[in-house]
């Protein structure tokens, strides 16, 4: 039993005399002779019931879990193999076993399911140390005193809601409410799909940047003969005004079911793949329709080439141009809510916050254009009909857009 | 030793009056003002406020005034959140056990923790937590568990005349001690001022954001100088091209990507609260996705914290128990039962924790172990 990690309480007994007091005085050494053996007991603290299912989630999401406990050798390593966290070889260490050299140390505790038992929390500042030297960002678990330095310097330190002490929650970033190690998991899963969330608006965030862009580079390219089609308070519009409620939105997104099938991204916030869809792809297809849009309501005011045009049809125009770029990004929320999956796929409705905050897009939109003071202040106007029509066009033409990019992308990794 | 009398009521408030609560010093916390002023300077909002000021220069109030407009509504919209997180981890403090059995005035009352002061005496019971740095005056089987001092997991055997501290746990028998130190002057207390030294390493998300700040702020004065020349090649006066390329630089900014990320922390810190994960604060968030090591803990993470017995040997046989917890059901395997209970019961009358029943939930009442023989009789009678 002992050596399955049971605590091993042996009972035996002896029926005593009638009488009461010559036993009640009598020293424990004198009684305890003469005894009936019972049998043994032995006792564990069980593992929580869901907590090997737990442990499989954190592998096929690419976590390393290793048990750093204070606790004997046997008991720990006989849990560590009852919830499944051991590996084979079994890696079962004592803290006193552990190499003073940090990369050794790194290196060999730089796997999955590794049980050190018996440790200090010196020992656990340093392991903490080791892995993140090997690039690890490492959540460690602490609930004494002593574990305060170790929470600090692990990038998550998480502590225990129940059990445990105010200074180890004071040192902590996380602190489990119920002490259970699937809730480690579950903020693990929740941070993931923040990390997304702050990914898909950053994608819908900066298209929008190349569409504010693009008058004034055109403007230059033209040696200043083509009209500016936005003015910088339009532009401001777009980023705080229009933009916001979509993108606060798109940061709304629940945590999608792949989000633990995966191993952890490390990769920028602003990487390749997110610079070019935004650059080559979403961007300059908005900005077109927005170009389209602005001239063609100019030459339907009888603007040519090289003219200063009048300034009430520069104004529709630039409120045609507008609209096409909220009406663009409007569209482009959509596509922004996966990476590789067209929105008709995800469900138009499934992210109701992004419905509502579309619809107050619109709402805003139609008064910028058509609250006489405030178009006047963003210095546009009212488009005609046809420019709106126009317009209108900006939202299909993003959506095919980040279509045909998507299934390209998708065909490319398949092959 | 002679049963102590303890403190009268009014030497005790006077103590107290002199010494102040027995509380942990808590960390000077940084001032309102200063956490508010930190959200509107950082690298970010700074680089807002240049643009502000350019706006301004380049005679674009309305531009200038809604600039500033939103870096200010941001910094206090990050500011509450950031509070809200901390706020919600200070409230945890209140969930400690905090009462604690005192003889003053020669009877025996309950007091609150904070209000024990160096003279009490104070009666302790397996499951309790010594409330402040103790001498004790009786004890009888008593151990500590002094691991959250230490770092020591096995219990340890105290005996009259000697110290207990404050913070660790009694797991076995009574004791009668006598307070010695509190507050501040407690052991856990100096371990405690020990930690606060250290300084946290910057989160993975604001080196990210620091690098999108560069990567556009960049792009933005580039772009802005290219446009000075440009517009100054077209034929455009000196002002007129600085103050068009000011404006340049300031559409390039994208105002509404902080607000955004502050406020899609805030909403995943909160989904973590509504499962059982608390964040202390909102970067720590991102830093959960980007974590790819985890180190726990077995005790109460891993297992439930509550010994079981789960197997008995005799003679007859062996059992194999499974059960959840503390209560009474459990399945049962094996050979042996009837001895099994025999045993179990003789270890019950041996010993004095017991399993309760609490609220809907059977709880252990002094050792946990004593508590796990309880358990045990009722799942084999």
């Amino acid at each position: 039993m002992a050596g399955r990690g049971l605590r091993v309480i042996a009972v035996a007994r002896r029926r005593l005399g009638e009488t009461p007091g010559t036993w009640q005085s009598a020293p424990a050494s004198g009684l305890e002779t003469g005894l009936e053996f019972l049998g043994l007991i032995g006792l564990q603290d069980p593992p929580r019931p869901d907590v090997g299912d737990v442990i499989r989630t954190a592998r096929t999401a690419g976590l390393r879990v290793a048990m750093i406990t204070g606790d004997h050798p046997a008991t720990a390593a006989a849990i560590a193999r009852q919830i499944g966290l051991t590996g084979t070889p079994e890696y079962v260490l004592e803290g006193a076993d552990l190499p003073e050299d940090e990369q050794l140390l790194g290196a060999l505790l730089d796997r999955d399911g590794v049980v050190v038992s018996r440790v200090s929390p010196e020992q656990k500042l340093r392991v903490a140390k080791a892995l993140q030297s090997r690039g690890h960002v490492v959540a460690m678990t602490g609930d004494g005193v002593n574990d305060g330095p170790a929470l600090r310097e692990a990038d998550i330190g998480v502590a225990m809601g129940l059990g445990g002490t105010d200074v180890a929650r004071e040192a902590a970033d996380l602190v489990l409410l119920d002490d259970h190690f699937g809730t480690i998991v579950a903020a693990i899963e929740q941070g993931r799909a923040t990390y997304a969330n702050i990914h898909r608006f950053l994608t819908y965030h900066l298209t929008d940047n190349v569409a504010e862009l693009t008058p004034f580079v055109i403007w230059a390219l033209s040696g200043g003969h083509f009209p500016l089609a936005l003015g910088v308070l339009q532009i401001l519009a777009l980023d705080i005004g229009t933009d916001l409620l979509p993108a606060l939105a798109l940061g709304a997104e629940p945590p999608g079911k792949r989000v633990l099938s995966r191993p952890p991204e490390r990769r920028h916030l602003m990487d390749r793949r997110l610079i070019i869809r935004v650059f080559c792809i979403l961007g300059p297809v908005e900005a077109a329709v927005e170009m389209a849009v602005f001239s063609a309501v100019l030459a339907g005011g009888g603007w040519t080439r090289g003219q200063d045009p009048h300034t009430a049809l520069l104004m529709a125009a630039s409120g045609a141009a507008f609209t096409a770029v909220v009406l663009g990004q409007l569209a482009n929320a959509f596509a922004c809510r996966s990476a590789t999956v067209p929105p008709w796929k995800l469900g138009w409705g499934t992210n109701r916050l992004l419905v509502w905050a579309v619809l107050a897009e619109a709402a805003i939109l139609a008064a910028c254009l058509y609250l006489p003071s405030l178009a006047a202040l963003l210095g546009q106007s009212p488009p005609p009909p046809e420019g709106l029509l126009l317009a209108l066009l900006a939202a299909p033409a993003v959506l095919l857009a980040d279509w045909i990019h998507k299934s390209v992308r998708g065909n490319l990794r398949r092959t | 030793m002679r049963a102590a009398e303890g403190l009268s009521s009014e030497q005790a408030a006077q103590l107290l009056k002199e010494a102040g609560p027995n509380q942990l010093p808590t960390e000077k916390p940084v001032s309102q003002l200063r956490k508010l002023w930190g959200e509107m300077t950082h690298f970010f909002a700074l680089m807002l406020w240049c643009a502000a000021g350019l706006a301004f220069i380049a005679d674009m109030p309305q531009l200038a005034v809604a600039i500033i407009v939103v870096v200010l509504v941001n910094g206090v919209f990050a500011h509450i959140q950031q509070e809200r997180a901390q706020h919600a981890a200070a409230k945890l403090r209140s969930l400690l056990p905090a009462d604690v059995v005192v003889k003053r005035d020669g009877r025996i009352c309950k007091v609150h923790a904070s209000a024990l002061v160096v003279g009490d005496v104070v009666l302790l019971a397996a499951g309790d937590r010594v409330p402040a740095d103790v001498r004790l005056l009786t004890a009888s089987a008593c151990a500590v568990d002094e691991s959250m001092l230490t770092g020591e997991s096995e219990p340890v055997l105290k005996d009259p005349g000697t110290q207990a501290w404050g913070g660790t746990f009694l797991v076995n028998g009574y004791a009668e001690a006598a307070v010695s130190a509190t507050g501040a002057g407690t052991r856990l207390a100096g371990i405690a001022a020990l930690t606060s030294g250290a300084v946290p390493p910057p989160t993975p998300l604001s080196l990210e954001l620091r690098r999108i700040v560069r990567v556009t702020a960049g792009m933005a004065l580039g772009i802005a100088a290219v446009f000075f020349l440009a517009s100054l090649l077209v034929g455009f006066q000196w002002r007129d091209s600085f103050l068009f390329s000011i404006g340049v630089a300031v559409a390039l900014v994208p105002e509404g990507l902080l607000p955004t990320v502050t406020l899609s922390l805030a909403m995943g810190a909160q989904r973590m609260a509504a499962r059982n994960g608390l964040v202390r604060n909102l970067e720590a968030v991102e830093t959960l996705g980007s974590t790819t090591f985890i180190c726990t803990d077995k005790t109460g993470t891993l297992t439930q914290n509550r010994m079981n017995a789960v197997e008995v040997f005799t003679p007859d046989g062996t059992i194999y128990v499974t059960g959840e917890g503390y209560a009474p059901e459990a399945h049962i395997e094996g050979r042996g039962v009837e001895k099994a209970a025999q045993a179990a019961l003789a270890a019950r009358s041996a010993s004095q924790g017991r399993a309760e029943l609490h609220d809907g939930q059977w709880r252990a009442q002094g050792d946990p172990m004593e508590a796990a023989m309880d358990v045990l009789a009722r799942r084999l009678t």
